[in-house]
């Protein structure tokens, strides 16, 4: 079921209504009530992947209660690697495994050999590479007895499958979700009407920002060998934009519809393209899955705290995964790369804890310096977004060569149409003027109604206007 | 708790009537500019893209093209019936109808809706709406969402009371396209067979109900009907599936009593007047017009010429 559909326009209502008036009796009823919807949402897909989550969560949820229960190392060990295979085998057959098979075929070809690659015939299970993760944090921890493990089995299976962030993220830590499926939640007008700001907010950057970016992406990217160098650039701007806003967009509507059911989830993006350097793009874009890799791989490894030849392989190795996670294909690796090379000169000279705060934190407009900075690293990122968007590496690298190499003035502007650019011009202003600051949804409660219930008309509008008429689904569901 | 609901509700409720209030001025708005803009014309060409490619009015005294891309007969009854509403001399009809309008796409449709369908919405009363989503309320109350949007797109131009010079300006008024492209790639061929004649359902049963809904409402009001089956490309027409073509034929067999068929494809035309597989351009609309144009003296249904 997606956000940004009918069905779950009927959905939401109908579930929230019997969570906080039928099944509000006691906490068991309501998880696992909680519980039945999430596989519902879930199944509305596919209903044949759900034996993957249950499954996986039943072996979270048992190599838990073993890790837990035994003092002896060897045996912590041996199920904490149970589990973790159990998880990174689903990826590897669902997600990895034809990937592997062509590549080896492809790289025996090099060498003279001709190989048939052994291929499965299966269709990547949405969200797969979120919950596994969700679910892997949990093993860890308890591993590394961070957390106790839960023998309530509603609750965890609840944990691991929540519909509002099961199949696009934020990717959340059992440390923070779990203990609030314990504690009886209680429906709080201000928390509701955050929740509802923020689904709003998530639908207008998925259905207006994302799906209109969309449109001219694909226009763009399909033609791209024919078309000046300045509709290119504006076709990595649209994909940069298009991403942002399919992605903050679902994480927003997850985060929104929580707080209606009682559950806070942690923050994934914080206006990522308002960033001085790639340093604080990174610790404000995806930051469940940033903050993720840092504790269960960069840390682990030594993360910065050791040489600087170890440092920059610890870097390499985290931005490589990062990319691989996204998707089977070396588009996403160089799409890591890259961002591996714009990051590590920061490392080296100390500079990647430079810029902490929100830009022009206590000013209405950023100074000349920090504008530079913005559009330095938002080129930078867009540069690196073409990998990730184009089909293969030697269609983006085509791509970036057509920017200097081909005519740059377009003969018509059909790229640069005015609807476009009135959408991006909304999506900046509010972006920058309510939405850069913390506790934004929190904050709108300061103007007067008189501003607030016509702004939300007004938003309700737009996103009516100029929504594309089919509902498409959302990029991250395919990692 | 209770005041999220009640705010919820209320909010809801201000928003429904404010969404009412669009569309009734934005229907009031259409209904005022299509009363301006029909004429006396007494002979009205309907159909979807092949008519709109293939027909040119200018040819045709007293006549106007509102074919539009990808209409089904649904709307086509709806813009028929709204026209005789304002103008009373229409005497005859022309109508597309090809093979592919007996598509399973036109009922798979409310699943994936097209620009045109949705612009096409607000002109369709509840009845229609309905049939349109399968009859399914959920679907149904999809449609209405999305008739919603359509007369929103229109709030400018009440706002600022801009007045349409031609029918043509009108969404979803359609008219005549006089395409000047000739490409006959085998890709576009085939992409369109695939979108045609393979689908789920196979045939569409809606789009043959409000065909016959069509031929009825022209009885009715005394109007004489012409089904026009446009040329297609020999390299188009080879690969319609062969049960297309029968269930054309038994349908065809079954409506055309009183009514004159014109065929196109006994047209003998080059590559230079097609568009593509399925359209003509320019070149081949002005013969297959005048084509028509002489079946239909042939047959008594006399028509000025324009020169």
């Amino acid at each position: 079921m997606l956000f940004n559909s009918f069905e779950y326009v009927l959905f939401l209502p109908i579930v929230f209504l019997l969570y906080w008036f039928v099944f509000n009796k006691s906490l068991k009823l309501q998880n696992f009530f909680l519980l039945t919807v999430s596989y519902i949402f879930y199944g509305w897909w596919d209903w044949r992947f759900l034996s993957l989550i249950a499954f996986s969560s039943l072996v979270d949820y048992v190599a838990a209660l073993k890790i837990e229960s035994s003092e002896k190392r060897n045996t912590r060990r041996l199920f904490l690697t149970i589990s973790l295979l159990t998880n990174l085998g689903f990826l590897g057959v669902f997600k990895y495994f034809n990937f592997f098979s062509q590549s080896l075929a492809d790289g025996f070809e090099q060498l003279g050999y001709t190989l048939h690659p052994l291929t499965l015939d299966v269709v990547l299970p949405v969200g797969i590479s979120f919950y596994t993760f969700q679910t892997m944090s949990y093993s860890i921890d308890v591993y590394r007895k961070k957390l106790t493990a839960t023998k309530e089995i509603i609750d965890f299976f609840a944990y691991v499958s929540f519909f509002p962030q099961l199949v696009a993220g934020p990717i959340e830590r059992a440390t923070n979700l779990l203990p609030q499926f314990h504690k009886k939640r209680i429906f709080s007008y201000d928390q509701g009407a955050i929740g509802m700001r923020q689904i709003l907010w998530g639908l207008f950057k998925k259905m207006v920002v994302a799906d209109n970016c969309a449109v001219m992406v694909d226009q763009i990217f399909d033609n791209h060998e024919t078309l000046p160098g300045s509709v290119l650039i504006m076709g990595s701007i649209y994909f940069a934009i298009q991403i942002y806003g399919d992605f903050s967009g679902y994480s927003d509507i997850a985060i929104g519809t929580a707080r209606l059911f009682g559950f806070k989830l942690m923050t994934n993006f914080r206006t990522p393209y308002f960033s001085r350097d790639m340093a604080e793009f990174w610790r404000r874009w995806h930051i469940s899955l940033s903050t993720w890799f840092r504790d269960y791989l960069y840390i682990p490894l030594g993360g910065s705290r050791v040489n600087t030849q170890r440092a920059i392989r610890n870097t390499f190795f985290i931005f490589l995964v990062s990319g691989f996670w996204h998707g089977a294909n070396w588009t996403f690796l160089a799409w890591g790369a890259l961002n591996a090379i714009y990051f590590i000169p920061l490392l080296l000279t100390g500079y990647n804890r430079k810029n902490i705060s929100t830009v022009a934190e206590n000013r209405c407009l950023p100074n000349i310096k920090e504008l530079l900075q913005m559009g330095i690293t938002f080129a930078l990122t867009c540069i690196a977004w073409v990998f990730f968007r184009a089909e293969n590496i030697s269609t983006a690298v085509t791509y970036l060569k057509g920017i200097i190499t081909y005519k740059f003035i377009p003969d018509n502007y059909h790229y640069f149409h005015p609807k476009y650019i009135f959408i991006l011009a909304i999506w900046l202003v509010l972006e920058w003027f309510i939405f850069r600051h913390d506790d934004a949804f929190g904050k709108i409660d300061l103007l007067s109604k008189w501003i607030r219930r016509p702004a939300y008309f007004i938003l309700i509008c737009i996103t009516i206007i100029f929504t594309v008429n089919e509902a498409q689904s959302f990029i991250y569901f395919q990692f | 708790m209770k005041k999220f609901l009640i705010k919820i509700s209320l909010n809801l409720f201000l928003f429904a009537i404010l969404m009412l209030c669009i569309k009734q001025t934005g229907l009031k708005y259409n209904n005022n500019q299509l009363k301006h803009l029909i004429k006396n014309e007494e002979l009205i060409i309907m159909g979807d893209s092949h008519t709109k490619c293939a027909i040119n009015p200018s040819l045709i005294s007293n006549s106007i093209n509102i074919s539009e891309h990808s209409e089904p007969y649904l709307f086509s009854y709806y813009k028929l019936k709204k026209i005789l509403q304002y103008n009373p001399s229409v005497k005859t009809v022309i109508l597309g109808f090809s093979f592919h309008n007996l598509s399973g796409i036109y009922d798979i449709s409310n699943k994936s809706l097209s620009e045109t369908t949705v612009k096409c919405m607000a002109l369709a009363d509840y009845e229609g709406l309905f049939d349109f989503s399968n009859r399914s309320p959920f679907h149904f109350a999809k449609s209405l969402l999305h008739t919603t949007n359509e007369v929103l797109y229109t709030l400018p131009n009440i706002i600022t009371q801009k007045k349409a010079t031609k029918l043509e300006d009108l969404e979803p008024w359609g008219g005549y396209y006089p395409s000047n492209n000739s490409n006959l790639n085998d890709s576009i061929i085939n992409c369109a067979i695939l979108r045609h004649y393979h689908n789920n359902p196979k045939y569409s049963t809606l789009q043959i109900k409000y065909l016959i809904k069509i031929i009825d409402l022209c009885k009715e009001c005394k109007i004489d009907i012409i089904i026009v089956n446009t040329p297609l490309h020999t390299r188009y027409s080879k690969m319609i599936p062969i049960d297309f073509k029968n269930k054309f034929t038994d349908i065809l067999r079954s409506i055309s009593e009183d009514i004159i068929h014109v065929d196109g494809n006994g047209l003998e035309l080059d590559d230079t007047c097609f568009g593509d597989g399925d359209h003509l351009n320019k070149k081949g609309a002005q013969i297959f017009t005048n084509h028509t144009i002489s079946i239909m003296n042939k047959t008594k249904k006399k028509c000025n010429i324009t020169n």
